[in-house]
């Protein structure tokens, strides 16, 4: 429904322009920064751990690798996280979450060099997950262009679910990016049995028609015997929020939805920011035809 | 499929609990019986004066427009009065023959014999001193109002006035004058709404004949819903709101059709470069005649330059209309009615929005001294999104109003003159509903209220140079069943739900709102003006667009959403100079909120079922001084205002409950325009304004995201500053107009003008939006995205 608008911009565009424009800003002063989604996957628990810089540094952001990082359960689980460098700390062996378990993550980092480390933490609980039942993709024009609708098919279940999914196109990840990644809740249709698009992927034998577009090289596209796979799963209301709020204030603020920006939440205490959650996957792929 | 988040807040720290007040109920309705008895006593003593009145009303004797500020004096007497806005008058006499002297600048004065005889209105004639439409308007006012006029904070704009403004892409637009009115302030650029003296647009009522309009723009805000050819001006009320008004906390806007009176059928209207118009006047009996106007975009026809636009649609249009008839003496009906629509289609759905508004009025004089006016009114907005791109689905939403105005008007003497009525509106809010096919709907819970007010309104002369207006409005909003009420935890989650059934009152408030002022004249010359004025407002719209959006909905006040108070104090100082060639004055204001409304953060507002989670109230305040010179006769007109100010909230858990900048605050602003008349031929107009930039947030950080197929390359995600911390680069713009009449002195019934105009002259990138970008390498940067710079129009106006 969203896409109006994309006439209604288009309107503006027909009169407006964009140019680069210096802001003169105080800087904020740098924060640690933490990082983390476990998985039901088999795979190693992975946190990141670095600090914020003022938003127009040059310089990436520095990660760190000194931290100490644990992770228990309420099952009474503990593991030690075994920083790998450039901020990455994960666990030696592969392991899943559980849905219904309770994770905590404990980070340990002398921030302020004072000789003394401070303590972060947060936790989060494995969500529950419907099965995918089927998964189709539709051809269809919209504004002029082709597009493939990927469509899951599932029973919703009664009370509140928060939806999170990626994109894959022949087993290669394309929503790679927190920037990219779709979501959805079912407070409109929950409990109901769902059936509709949940992403519009372009025809690629219109390929050269997006070329003059700036966000070019992160687009991506289908074509006929391509295999696309809808990584489809729940998380907490709470990581749910994280990942709308990246999306939403990423751009600055919007003259019709946000006049006025803010800094996104985290589950993190102790000044730090970002978030540790969890997600609850299903796979399923199909081949365009 | 439509998605949206559900939308529980996670940080509140304040707990809900819902009650009922129907002791203040029934206190309300006691309160409304005695004022509308109080009514019927003071209509029986109105017939035992003895003392007469004359009245009438005042017109171009070529157009037969109605002349609001015309003077009507006795003659060898200082007893005088002054046409409203539909030109009318009313003065009390005390012999039975007399002489009146009216005038107006720009026509030629007029004497009429009054005898006490029979109840008789006069109509009035006034040729103008030279038939051309530039030199009525230059001064369409009384020529000392400036400093004898008994309200303060008042701007009104006729609608030749309106003209003489240079319009973007042609388009005049009587919201885009008022903004240039010292106090008021665009919010976005080129948008229709304003903020005045430091309040959102949701705090102004803009009143279309008396009907209220929710949404007065087309095309996202560029363009009002006004026709400029088809009003007779417009009135800005900022803060000193008349008692018979209310429910908006800053300003009243009141814009009137025009009350014409044709005696043959009258063409007029433009063709411009996005839109046409027309405006056909004509009578239907002596007594009886008919406005009807219309305009239509067409910016359709550009559309298909682009493919991605090819199979689209976009307009809009409106109409007013507008029948008026004298059935009698004393009575008089007129019914208005506005329908618009704003259009814009894809080849895969549809979206539209629009207002409708009508109103009809009847106006009874029972004796010279007593008149009535009852009004009923019907506003409706909605909006309608359809999309058919893979299941077929939809959303609607819509608010609706149907009022009824009683107010009465007694004079006892001429020193004495008493306004007393009383209001009741039914409210009708559709936040939404969405529809998918093969799903169940998902529908929002439609709101209902009742609004309901009793004023009475005291006008005194108490010395020969002392005027005083005191009154109170009393005021009452009773929130109507069905409904379901939650209450909500710390975190915003639903923890109760109390229902309620059809027609049941669950809860009231009621709000007395006093204002009062006094005009101290000093001279002829100047003046002195004190003014204190509560205004309550029940009613707020769920908005976090600085452009202003269709789609934000007004929601109501409830158990959990109390109503939001306004206290103003102002004092101004008013001078004419040069025999009233010149008007200045200097107005001081101060204003205390309370209640006033904001939303946490990252809330989306639409079709949040759970809207109230999202609300904090709070308090704020707005203070500044206003300049304003005025030149009011000669070749070259206008005015110059300078307004210094500042407004600011204080909210729980906005801002971390710290103070912020309130969004339309703007220290300075500066405000010129001019129109130098060249001769009858030509005549040259330019405005030129200048304002701080509005308050807004920028980043003053940021964290990293890495991507889960390369560590090294990440997102980059903004750590904001406090809210409204910094400011947006300043505004300015020169807009030039040029007029071109080529047969002026021309004796044939069509006439015709060229305006050439240019937006912008000087080509300032004035930032609508700030937003945040990544370079090549991924790293951030600010880019600013302007609109309208040099922006040409030609527009052909014509009337026959």
């Amino acid at each position: 429904m969203k896409k109006i608008f994309v006439l209604i911009a288009f309107v503006l565009m027909m009169t407006s322009c964009t140019e680069k424009i210096i802001i003169k800003t105080d800087n904020a002063e740098p924060t640690i920064v933490i990082l983390g989604c476990l998985s039901d996957r088999y795979e190693p628990f992975k946190i990141t751990v670095g600090k914020s810089v003022p938003y127009f540094s040059k310089d990436k952001n520095p990660m760190i690798d000194e931290a100490i990082v644990e992770i228990s359960s309420s099952n009474d689980e503990h593991w030690t996280l075994q920083s790998k460098g450039k901020g990455v700390y994960q666990t030696d062996d592969s392991l899943h979450a559980e849905e219904g378990v309770t994770y905590y993550l404990r980070v340990a980092y002398d921030f302020d060099e004072d000789g003394m480390s401070e303590y972060y933490s947060a936790k989060t609980t494995m969500p529950r997950c419907p099965t995918l039942d089927s998964l189709d993709v539709k051809y269809k024009k919209i504004m002029g262009q082709h597009y493939y609708l990927v469509n899951p098919y599932f029973q919703d279940l009664i009370g509140e679910d928060y939806y999170l999914y990626n994109i894959y196109v022949n087993d290669s990840l394309q929503t790679d990016r927190l920037s990219e990644r779709a979501f959805f809740n079912d407070e409109m249709f929950d409990g109901q049995y769902v059936f509709t698009d949940v992403y519009q992927i372009p025809d690629i034998t219109e390929r050269d028609d997006y070329k003059d577009l700036d966000d070019f090289e992160d687009l991506f596209f289908v074509g006929k015997g391509d295999k696309i796979t809808l990584e489809f799963g729940t998380v907490e209301e709470g990581y749910y929020d994280f990942v709308d709020q990246c999306q939403f204030e990423q751009n600055g603020e919007d003259a019709f939805f946000n006049s006025s920006p803010a800094s996104v939440d985290t589950n993190l205490d102790n000044g730090a920011i970002g978030y540790f959650g969890s997600w609850h996957r299903r796979m399923m792929s199909v081949t365009v035809e | 499929m439509i998605f949206y988040k559900k939308l529980v807040t996670k940080d509140s720290h304040t707990s809900y609990i819902v009650e009922t007040n129907l002791t203040n109920n029934y206190k309300m309705r006691k309160l409304i019986v005695t004022l509308c008895l109080l009514c019927v006593v003071l209509i029986g003593r109105a017939e035992e004066m003895s003392a007469w009145k004359v009245y009438g009303n005042v017109y171009d004797a070529v157009t037969h427009e109605t002349l609001p500020g015309a003077s009507v004096v006795e003659k060898g007497l200082t007893r005088g009065s002054i046409t409203d806005l539909n030109g009318h008058f009313e003065l009390t006499l005390y012999t039975r023959h007399a002489t009146l002297s009216i005038s107006y600048v720009g026509y030629k004065s007029q004497e009429v014999n009054v005898v006490n005889e029979a109840s008789v209105g006069y109509e009035i004639y006034l040729t103008p001193t030279q038939e051309t439409l530039e030199e009525v308007t230059i001064s369409a006012r009384k020529r000392d109002e400036n400093v004898t006029r008994m309200v303060m904070g008042v701007e009104k704009l006729t609608n030749d006035e309106i003209k003489q403004i240079p319009a973007m892409l042609g388009e005049v637009d009587i919201v885009k004058a008022i903004q240039l009115l010292p106090g008021v302030l665009p919010v976005s650029e080129g948008g229709s709404g304003f903020s005045v003296r430091g309040g959102s647009p949701d705090q102004n009522l803009v009143l279309l004949d008396h009907a209220t309009v929710y949404n007065p723009s087309h095309l996202l805000g560029f363009f009002s819903t006004f026709n400029n050819d088809a009003m007779s001006g417009a009135e800005l009320y900022k803060g000193d709101i008349p008692l018979k008004y209310g429910g908006r906390l800053s300003s009243l806007l009141d814009v009137q059709t025009k009350d014409e009176r044709a005696d043959s059928l009258r063409l007029s209207g433009g063709v411009g470069l996005i839109s046409s118009r027309l405006t056909v006047e004509m009578p239907v009996t002596d007594r009886t005649s008919v406005l009807l106007a219309g305009r239509r975009t067409y910016l359709d026809i550009f559309l298909p330059l682009n493919s991605a636009t090819k199979d689209a649609s976009l307009y809009f249009y409106d109409m007013n209309a507008k029948i008026n008839t004298q059935i009698s003496t004393n009575n008089n009906i007129s019914l208005s009615g506005y329908y618009g629509k704003d259009h814009f289609g894809q080849d895969f759905g549809v979206f539209d929005y629009g207002n409708a508004a009508a109103s009809l009025a009847w106006t009874h004089t029972f004796s010279d001294r007593a008149s009535s006016k009852l009004t009923a009114t019907w506003s409706d907005y909605k909006y309608s999104m359809e999309a058919d791109y893979n299941t077929k689905q939809g959303i609607e939403a819509q608010i609706k109003e149907v009022a009824l105005n009683a107010d009465m008007f007694y004079e006892f003497n001429p020193d004495w003159r008493l306004g007393y009525g009383a209001s009741a509106s039914y409210h009708l809010f559709k936040p939404g509903y969405v529809w998918m096919d093969d799903m169940e709907s998902y529908d929002l819970q439609d709101n209902k209220a009742w609004e309901c007010a009793a004023y009475i309104s005291n006008e005194h002369t108490l010395l020969s140079n002392l005027n005083v207006r005191y009154g109170v409005r009393m005021s009452s909003f009773m929130n109507i069943g069905s409904a379901e009420v939650f209450e909500y935890n710390n975190n915003g989650d639903v923890i109760n739900t109390k229902k309620y059934k059809k027609g049941d009152v669950y809860h009231t408030y009621t709000c007395f709102e006093p204002r009062i002022g006094a005009v101290y004249q000093i001279n002829d010359e100047s003046s002195v003006k004190a003014n204190y004025a509560r205004n309550v407002q029940y009613m707020q719209l769920a908005s976090k667009s600085s452009a202003g959006s269709p789609v934000d909905m007004w929601f109501p006040a409830s158990p959990l959403v109390k109503p939001q108070k306004c206290d103003m104090v102002s004092l101004g100082y008013y001078r004419n100079l040069k025999n009233n060639m010149f008007e200045t004055s200097v107005e001081v204001y101060y204003k205390k909120m309370a209640n006033v409304i904001d939303f946490i953060d990252h809330q989306q507002l639409m079709l949040n079922k759970y809207l109230e989670s999202a609300v904090r109230l709070g308090k704020g305040k707005s203070y500044g001084v206003e300049l304003m010179v005025r030149k009011k006769q000669g070749a070259l007109t206008g005015f110059a205002s300078y307004t210094l100010s500042h407004s600011d909230r204080t909210v729980p858990e906005v801002n971390g409950g710290e103070k912020y900048l309130a969004p339309f605050d703007k220290t300075h602003s500066i405000n010129i325009s001019l129109n130098y008349k060249i001769s009858s031929k030509h005549s040259l107009s330019a405005i030129w304004v200048y304002a701080t930039g509005n308050p807004t947030t920028y980043p003053v950080g940021r964290f990293a995201v890495p991507s889960e197929n390369n560590q090294e390359e990440s997102d980059y995600f903004p750590i904001y500053s406090k809210r409204n911390e910094y400011r947006k680069p300043d505004y300015h713009r020169l807009d030039l107009a040029w007029t071109y009449t080529p047969n002026p002195d021309s004796n044939k019934r069509w006439k015709g003008e060229w305006c050439f105009s240019l937006y912008n002259a000087y080509g300032r990138k004035n930032p609508w939006m700030i937003n945040y970008q990544f370079d090549d390498g991924g790293m951030p940067y600010a880019e600013k995205t302007y609109l309208f710079t040099f922006i040409p129009s030609v527009t052909y106006n014509f009337k026959f």
